[in-house]
């Protein structure tokens, strides 16, 4: 089964899969794509490093789409993971190998994953594990390889909430080295688990809802009663900006790497040609033969939306959008706790409809998770039942730094 | 003839220990000894930003009267190039660290438009001459470096301009302690006349090449509009005696900046900006203020000196030990004057205190006149040595008493009508008289002196 | 502004990428579905909105002015085979 691009012998230790978009020392790092073919990095990102100082062992580096690129983990130079509930369907993306690990992983395992527009709560929620990405500037971003560095965040992918607790608690430091990492002191986020939920407010979107297919909606319901049983209280809310958060955050994210994957021409690591031609010859050979379509795709869009003509139409505009997107969450947070809502549209589809998706129609799988990615918030998505066999996530929002609250009412609920 | 107008874009290496976005060091002679994979641009690695560097540009600001901006970001400015690491540079583009600011040079006034922060890229060599090679040698060591871009608006109108401002802004630098060394000076000059498309001329490092550059493409394009050609707009380069075209750069680059997202964004308060004035050190025009007041020297004098600060350095030595207005005046005027004429920088001359007090001292105790002072002083200037002994061997210390009156007395044997016409009271002839001794002496009598010689002798 | 292959011929030159015809006309599809889709942004009025850059709320963030210690220069080689003499080797520039 194809979930690791590399695997590392270990004897002892808590084994750890990484995303392969995150530098280990030593160890081959290509975030998926033939362009970084053979980089070994000389150093361990931050979250690696104080991961493995918690105890854990990197036993092996997941395949993903390409630089993130995607949302069903097809967009990979080595390997694309089926998902373990149905070998037919997507893991999801791009977080797609480090979930189905976890998810086929017979004994415990950690991941690692990375979000950008949901990448760690779509396939936690595809493969029915938990994923928990942390509120932007927890985690230290040093050593992952950018895709949108105003909206990366690295994050566990765990069998359990608590699981997902520990590990967050183990690598949500300040990190001197990176210039957005928020100084928090450190906290142990597994004293959320096992404590009641009463009086707790959860907001329920309606657009969220709408939004969902009929069986993953009427899921979804299912659990929430299931939190109100616990005592929670739940309240209707409006997120009236979600139609514009899609638009936005592929402008921001693709404007932000065109730039960031502008580094990869062939020179210093990676794909490699013989030196041939002038500069500009030999970077767009490189260039060519190592992105794959989506990159490419992604690279046009972005670097398009940025030029000087254009910049205010997509590029200052979505980034306004994003002022707007933040703020009704803000005026959210006031009435509630916590948001509820199905993390993803769909179950885990098959890659035979996949391929009959354009492109325009795959970003729009991500609707329910760029909302939150672009205003950077902490999310958790946790199993909350089944569609037949595919499972089905119950996404958990919180602001700011309040991670507490979501890792409180995932365990309740899970433990339920 | 149309009007030359003439901008400049400063690139003004820091004076600081680290890099800009990381802790490398900024002193390295063998390539690729001080990177790290922030300066290379490894994927995943992050820039943080260097704090002096940041109150360098400041200082700086300040010193050129601009107005520092509340807030202010950085910019990714894509392109692609060996010697940028991550192909993209990180620079200001949207909110730079100061704009709207001014200097004088000789009352006329250059506005400067902005100026910010930049990293500089890496170095590139070629293993044989650049047409023949296969490839480029890139080293990363300069990678990172802090830059400071000062741009100002078109207001030059000659090259003699551009060389006083350059000037002016070198001892600024170097007043403030952020200037590194004499290679670390970058300048790109756009050169227009009249309505015609201007031309940029890339990359020249040194205040001489800058001048130089000028004047050869002001020549160049006053001769194509003359033969009725068209100006094209375009990007040259200098290779030391004239402007050429750059191959390779004909397409103009589509930058798209975007804020930098790694990087938050640069408040600065009205508490610190006042915290950062404090600490600056005396600027040029505080000196010249100063230097007035303190030795008692007109303004006029005061600027001159100023405008090189190892000038004024060594004036300030030089007064301690002796006349401070006799001393500005003399370097002010005859001193510059010397300079200038050999085209160069007092710092690139040796003369030291040790030279110029005794040469000051001579003038002083009248052992040599003005004139025979202004020939000392071209020779003292390129090859210092002690002025007395100097003078002595090109015979231009003023006569002894006894050699003084042992020519006068030869000379007005020699003219013996006017010498009779004096004594019968002619005193208006005196004048001639004093002229024919000087004559003589070949500039070594002092005019005061022979006039009392004369009268006390035909007394 | 028109979207069509010369608007994405252009932009693929400025990030340095080479398209096949059948690229560049798959490409160009998308472009115009894509920014049509995207075209909803422009429905909002936004004149008094302000930017945001990033969702951390952060500001003033430096190192000190000191020394750490660099790559020694194997390292900073090992993953390029195109080197020389300590240098990295590039493509050319004319």
């Amino acid at each position: 089964m194809t979930y690791l691009i590399t695997k590392v012998k270990v004897s002892n230790g808590i084994p750890l899969v990484v995303k392969d978009s995150i530098c280990t020392k030593g160890i081959l790092t290509t975030a998926g794509s033939k362009i970084l073919k053979g980089f070994v990095p000389t150093y361990d990102a931050t979250a690696v490093r104080l991961a493995k100082k918690a105890g854990c062992k990197v036993v092996g580096k997941a395949t993903q789409d390409e630089f993130g690129f995607g949302t069903f983990s097809t967009n990979c130079a080595f390997g694309v993971p089926k998902n373990p509930h149905d070998l037919s369907r997507s893991c999801g993306g791009s977080s797609g190998g480090v979930a189905g690990y976890v998810a086929a992983s017979k004994s415990d395992v950690f991941g690692l994953g990375e979000s950008t527009g949901g990448s760690i709560s779509c396939p936690a929620s595809f493969c029915g594990v938990v994923g928990l990405t942390p509120t932007y500037g927890l985690v230290s971003r040093y050593g992952l390889i950018d895709y949108a560095s105003s909206l990366d965040r690295i994050g566990p992918i765990t069998q359990t909430v608590e699981d997902a607790a520990w590990l967050l608690s183990k690598i949500a430091r300040y990190d001197k080295q990176d210039s957005t990492s928020i100084k928090k002191s450190a906290e142990d986020y597994t004293l959320y688990c096992g404590k009641s939920i009463k009086g707790l407010k959860i907001g329920v979107p309606k657009e969220y809802m709408d939004l969902a297919t009929k069986n993953v909606r009427d899921t979804v319901t299912l659990a929430i009663n299931q939190l109100e049983k616990l005592g929670a209280k739940i309240v209707p809310i409006s997120l009236k900006y979600t139609d514009l958060a899609l638009p936005a955050y592929y402008i921001i994210a693709l404007s932000e790497a065109s730039t960031n994957l502008a580094k990869f021409c062939g020179m210093r690591y990676g794909l490699q040609d013989k030196l041939d031609g002038n500069f500009n010859t030999y970077f767009s050979k490189v260039r060519s033969e190592g992105f794959g379509e989506e990159a490419k795709r992604r690279i046009l869009l972005g670097t398009f939306a940025r030029m000087a003509g254009f910049q205010d139409k997509y590029y200052i505009k979505a980034l306004k959008i994003r002022t707007l997107v933040i703020e009704d969450f803000q005026k959210t947070f006031k009435k509630v706790d916590v948001i509820a809502a199905p993390t993803m549209p769909i179950v885990a589809p098959k890659f035979s409809e996949i391929e009959k998706l354009s492109p325009l129609d795959q970003y729009k799988i991500d609707v329910l998770t760029v909302p939150v990615s672009l205003a950077g918030l902490p999310q958790l998505s946790v199993p909350a039942g089944f569609v037949g066999k595919m499972p089905v996530g119950l996404h958990l929002i919180a602001n700011y730094l309040d991670e507490g609250k979501i890792i409180q009412v995932g365990d309740a609920f899970e433990q339920s | 003839m149309s009007k030359v107008k003439i901008g400049l874009e400063i690139h003004a290496q820091l004076n600081t220990n680290s890099k800009l976005f990381c802790g490398c060091k900024t002193k390295s002679a063998t390539p690729n000894t001080a990177t790290c994979e922030v300066c290379l641009g490894m994927p995943g690695s992050k820039p943080v930003l260097n704090k002096k560097a940041l109150d360098f540009a400041v200082m700086l600001s300040l010193a050129l009267n601009c107005k520092v901006a509340k807030a202010s970001r950085f910019d990714r400015k894509t392109y692609f190039y060996p010697d940028l690491p991550k192909n993209y540079q990180i620079t200001q583009y949207h909110s730079p660290i100061a704009e709207d600011g001014h200097v004088f040079v000789q009352s006329k006034k250059i506005k400067i438009r902005r100026i910010q922060l930049e990293e500089d890229p890496g170095s590139i060599t070629y293993p044989q001459h650049i047409d023949i090679s296969n490839y480029a040698l890139v080293d990363y060591n300069r990678s990172g470096y802090p830059l400071c871009e000062i741009v100002t608006d078109p207001d030059f109108s000659s090259s003699k301009e551009v060389k006083q401002f350059l000037k002016l802004i070198v001892s600024i630098v170097k007043h403030l302690k952020v200037y590194t060394s004499d290679r670390s000076f970058r300048v790109d000059t756009n050169v227009s006349i009249g309505r015609n498309p201007r031309v940029e001329i890339k990359n020249v490092g040194s205040i001489k090449d800058v001048v130089s550059a000028i004047e050869y493409e002001v020549f160049r394009q006053k001769q194509e509009i003359e033969n009725g050609q068209r100006i094209k707009q375009e990007t040259r380069r200098f290779n030391g005696s004239a402007t050429v075209s750059m191959r390779g750069k004909e397409t103009e680059e589509e930058y798209g900046y975007i804020i930098d997202p790694d990087l938050p964004v640069i408040v600065i308060s009205d508490a610190q900006l006042k915290k950062i004035v404090k600490a600056m050190p005396e600027l040029p025009s505080q000196r010249m203020q100063r230097m007035m007041q303190q030795y008692k020297i007109n303004k006029h004098q005061a600027i001159a000196i100023v405008s090189e600060k190892e000038l004024a350095d060594f004036y300030e030595k030089v007064a301690k030990d002796t006349d401070a207005q006799l001393a500005a005046s003399w370097i002010s005027t005859q001193l510059l004057k010397v300079l200038n004429y050999n085209n160069l920088f007092f710092s690139e001359t040796d003369l030291d205190v040790q030279h110029f007090v005794p040469f000051l001292n001579l003038i002083r105790k009248s052992k040599i006149s003005d004139r025979a002072a202004d020939l000392l002083l071209r020779e003292l200037v390129l090859k210092p040595q002690h002025p007395g002994t100097l003078a002595d061997k090109l015979k231009l210390l003023t006569l002894t008493d006894a050699k003084l009156l042992e020519l006068t007395v030869s000379v007005l044997k020699k003219h013996k009508k006017q010498t009779e016409q004096y004594k019968r009271g002619d005193s208006k002839i005196i004048a001639f008289l004093i002229g024919q001794v000087i004559k003589e002496s070949k500039g070594r009598a002092d005019a005061k002196k022979v006039k009392q010689e004369i009268v006390k002798y035909l007394a | 502004m028109k979207v069509d292959r010369q608007l994405v011929k252009k932009v693929a030159a400025i990030a340095r990428i080479n398209l096949t015809e059948s690229e560049l006309a798959k490409f160009t599809d998308d472009f115009k579905d894509i920014l049509q889709d995207f075209s909803v942004l422009s429905k909002i009025d936004t004149d008094k909105v302000v930017p945001t850059f990033c969702s951390a709320d952060l500001q003033n963030v430096y190192r000190q002015d000191r020394v750490d210690k660099c790559l020694i220069r194997q390292k900073a080689l090992v993953n390029t085979k195109h080197k020389e003499n300590g240098f990295f080797k590039g493509p050319k520039t004319v």
